[in-house]
C-alpha cells in the first residue's frame, strides 16, 4: 500500500509509483493505428501505444482529445472504428462488449452506471463472469446454490474493503455521487478482471472519497496486478497513480511519459497544461 | 347458472394469470417492451388449433393449413413448441440491435402485419371465421363435468408456468435479466450478452403466451383473429403494471383486477343500451385505472422486492483456510 497522505482537495502529498507487481492474470493491452470518426469530426486519429500487463497508465487531455471515444473502442463499445486492439495478445478488434467483458477487461464509465433498480449486493453478486444459474438449465435444474454462497462471500469481504456494508442493502439509487463511484469499482472487482479501464473515477467525488477511492485503486492495482488505463482530468490523481502518461489533443497521442517529463514538454504545455511561459 | 359463470371466471383468471406471467417475464423482469405479445398468443392459439381439428372439410368455403386432428395435450404442446420458435425468429431479428423504444415499435408493425396477413390470406387460418371445432380434454365428459376438468387443467398450467417462471426470476438468470432491464450497456460491460438474456425471457414469456393461447382456443373450441387485436397487450401491459412491474405476484394480482375483474366480468354484464357502450366502459376504466397509477402508485400494488441473501456466516466456515488476516480484495 501506498502512502496516501491527501488533505481534501489539495495535492497528493505522497507518491505510490512503484511497479505493480504483474501477476500471471494482468494482461497487456495494445493498440494498433486506431481511428475513430464521427460525421466530419476525426475523434481519434491514428492512436497506437501498448499498455504492458501489470501497468497503470494515465491517459489525459483536454475536453474533446478523445480519451472516452478511446476507452469506447478498446471496451468495444464503440465498434466503427479502424486499427486493431489487442488483449493479452490477441486481438479483440470489434469485438462486442460482452465478448470482450468475459476475456477479463472490464470498464468503468464518465457517468457511473449501476443497476439503479437493484441493492448494491445485487449489483455485486451480477458481477461474477460464467455463473452456472446464468442459463436456463442452471437456473431451473442446476446446484448454483454453492457457486452463490462462495460469490455472497467474496462480495461481503468486497463491499467490506470498501466499505460498502452499511448500504448493501439499498437501492444504488439511494446512492451518493461518491458511493456511486466506490459501488460501481466494487462491481468491477467482482467481475474478476485482469484489465481496467477507468474514465474518470474521481469525477463528482467529495474530496474524502476521491482519497479512499484512490486507496482502492492502488490497492487493487498492486495486490491484484491487474493492467490500468485511467482516464482523468485531475492531474494531481494521475502523478499521483500512475507510472507513465498518455497525453491525447485532437485524437493523436501527444506525448507520453512521466507527469514531470510532460510538464517539460512544450506542445504538452500548450495544448493541455496551458501556455508555455 | 351461478356455478357455471363462476367456473368459467376461474377459467378465465388462470388463463389470463399465465398470459400476464410471460408478459411480465418479458416487460417486466427484463424490460422488453413486446407490444406483439398477443402474436405469440395467437400463434400458440393457431397452431393448436391446427394440430387439434381434422382435415378441412371439402365444402369450398374452410380452408386451413394442418388440421393433423391430434388428441390433447398433444395439439397444444404443438402450439406452445411453435410459439417458442416462432420467438426464436422473430426474437433473433428483432432483438439482436433494436434498442427497447424502436424495438416496442417494430414489434407493433409486425404483430399488425400478422394480423392484416391472416385476416386477408384465408388460405392459412380461414380468414375472419377462423379455424373451430377444437376438441379439448375428455371430449366423452358433459357440459359440467367439462368445466371443472379444464379449471384443473388451467389451474395446474398456471402452477407451473409461476414455478417455472420464478425458479428462473430468482436464480442468477433472473437477476442478469433484471441488470439488463436496468442498464443493458453495464451488464454487457461485465460480461453478461444482453441479446442472449432477452431471448431466453422472449422465448420463455413465448411459451407462457403460447400455453395460454391454446388453452384459449381448446377451451373455446377454435380461434380466429377478432381475439387478438392489438389492444389486447395494451391491457396485458395495464395489468403487469397495476399489480406491480417486475413481481409474478403482482403480475397475477393486476390480471385478476384489469383482465379478470374489468374485461371478463363485464363482458357477462347484461347490455346496457347499445352494444357499443360496455367495451367503451371497459376501454376507459382501464385507461383511468392505468393513469391513476401511473400518478399515485407508479410501483403498482405489490412492488418489486428487493433481491433476499442469506445472512452472512463466519468466514472461516464458509472458506476453509481463510484467515482474518487474508486480504478482503485478494482471496
Amino acid at each position: 500500500m501506498t502512502g496516501l497522505a491527501v488533505d481534501g482537495d489539495s495535492a497528493p502529498t505522497a507518491v505510490g509509483q512503484s511497479q505493480a507487481t504483474a501477476t500471471a492474470t494482468a494482461a497487456s493491452i495494445r493498440l494498433d493505428d486506431i481511428r475513430c470518426a464521427y460525421g466530419g469530426v476525426q475523434a481519434v486519429n491514428g492512436v497506437s501505444f501498448e499498455v504492458p500487463a501489470g501497468a497503470f497508465i494515465g491517459l489525459i487531455g483536454p475536453n474533446g482529445a478523445g480519451k472516452t471515444t478511446l476507452l469506447d473502442c478498446i471496451s468495444g463499445f464503440n465498434r466503427g472504428y479502424s486499427g486493431h486492439v489487442y488483449l493479452g495478445g490477441q486481438d479483440i478488434s470489434r469485438w462486442a462488449p460482452h465478448k470482450i467483458a468475459s476475456k477479463s477487461l472490464v470498464r468503468t464509465f464518465q457517468t457511473p452506471r449501476l443497476f439503479r433498480g437493484m441493492t448494491v449486493m445485487s449489483n455485486l453478486m451480477t458481477a461474477p463472469p460464467r455463473q452456472i444459474g446464468e442459463t436456463i438449465r442452471g437456473a431451473i435444474f442446476g446446484s448454483w446454490k454453492d457457486e452463490e454462497q462462495k460469490n455472497l462471500v467474496h462480495a461481503r469481504e468486497v463491499a467490506a474493503s470498501f466499505s460498502l456494508q452499511r448500504v448493501l442493502d439499498n437501492y444504488c439509487s439511494e446512492l451518493s455521487g461518491g458511493q456511486e463511484r466506490i459501488a460501481e469499482l466494487a462491481r468491477t472487482l467482482m467481475a474478476d478482471c485482469k484489465a481496467i479501464l477507468l474514465d474518470e473515477p474521481f469525477a463528482g467525488v467529495s474530496p474524502a472519497n476521491r482519497v479512499r477511492l484512490a486507496e482502492h485503486l492502488v490497492r487493487l492495482w498492486q495486490e491484484l496486478g491487474v493492467t490500468i488505463i485511467m482516464v482523468e482530468h485531475r492531474l494531481e490523481w494521475i502523478e499521483q497513480l500512475c507510472s507513465s502518461v498518455q497525453v491525447m489533443a485532437n485524437g493523436r497521442i501527444l506525448a507520453s511519459g512521466t507527469m514531470n517529463e510532460l510538464r517539460k514538454d512544450r506542445q504538452v504545455l500548450e495544448a493541455y497544461l496551458g501556455a508555455a511561459p | 347458472m351461478w356455478l357455471y359463470y363462476g367456473l368459467t371466471l376461474g377459467i378465465y383468471g388462470c388463463l389470463n394469470g399465465i398470459l400476464a406471467l410471460g408478459f411480465n417475464l418479458q416487460f417486466g423482469q427484463t424490460g422488453i417492451m413486446n407490444l406483439a405479445f398477443f402474436l405469440l398468443v395467437a400463434v400458440g392459439a393457431y397452431m393448436t388449433s391446427i394440430a387439434g381439428v381434422g382435415p378441412p372439410p371439402n365444402d369450398g368455403v374452410t380452408h386451413y393449413i394442418g388440421g393433423f386432428g391430434w388428441a390433447f395435450p398433444w395439439d397444444l404442446l404443438f402450439g406452445v413448441a411453435c410459439t417458442v420458435v416462432f420467438a426464436l425468429v422473430l426474437g433473433g431479428v428483432a432483438l439482436h440491435r433494436l434498442r427497447n423504444d424502436y424495438l416496442a415499435l417494430t414489434l407493433v408493425a409486425i404483430g399488425q402485419g400478422f394480423l392484416v396477413l391472416a385476416t386477408n390470406d384465408v388460405g392459412l387460418f380461414n380468414g375472419t371465421a377462423g379455424v373451430n371445432g377444437v376438441a379439448g380434454p375428455f371430449p366423452q365428459a358433459s357440459v359440467a363435468d367439462y368445466e371443472w376438468i379444464f379449471l384443473g387443467v388451467s389451474f395446474i398450467a398456471l402452477v407451473i408456468v409461476f414455478l417455472v417462471i420464478a425458479r428462473l426470476v430468482r436464480s442468477p438468470l433472473g437477476r442478469a435479466m433484471k441488470a439488463v432491464r436496468e442498464e443493458e450497456g453495464a451488464a454487457s460491460s461485465l460480461g453478461k450478452n444482453p441479446w442472449r438474456l432477452k431471448m431466453i425471457a422472449f422465448a420463455v414469456g413465448a411459451g407462457a403466451a403460447g400455453l395460454g393461447g391454446g388453452l384459449f382456443a381448446i377451451y373455446v373450441g377454435g380461434w380466429n383473429v377478432q381475439a387478438w387485436q392489438p389492444g389486447e397487450t395494451l391491457i396485458l401491459l395495464a395489468a403487469v403494471i397495476v399489480g406491480g412491474r417486475g413481481r409474478n405476484l403482482g403480475a397475477l394480482v393486476g390480471s385478476l383486477i384489469v383482465l379478470e375483474g374489468i374485461v371478463t366480468v363485464s363482458n357477462f354484464l347484461p347490455a346496457i343500451g347499445s352494444v357499443e357502450i360496455l367495451p367503451n366502459l371497459q376501454s376507459i376504466a382501464i385507461g383511468v385505472l392505468l393513469l391513476a397509477f401511473l400518478w399515485w402508485r407508479p410501483q403498482g400494488i405489490l412492488p418489486e422486492q428487493k433481491e433476499k441473501f442469506p445472512p452472512a456466516v463466519v468466514q472461516s466456515e464458509a472458506r476453509p483456510g481463510a484467515t482474518p488476516q487474508q486480504s478482503p480484495v485478494n482471496p
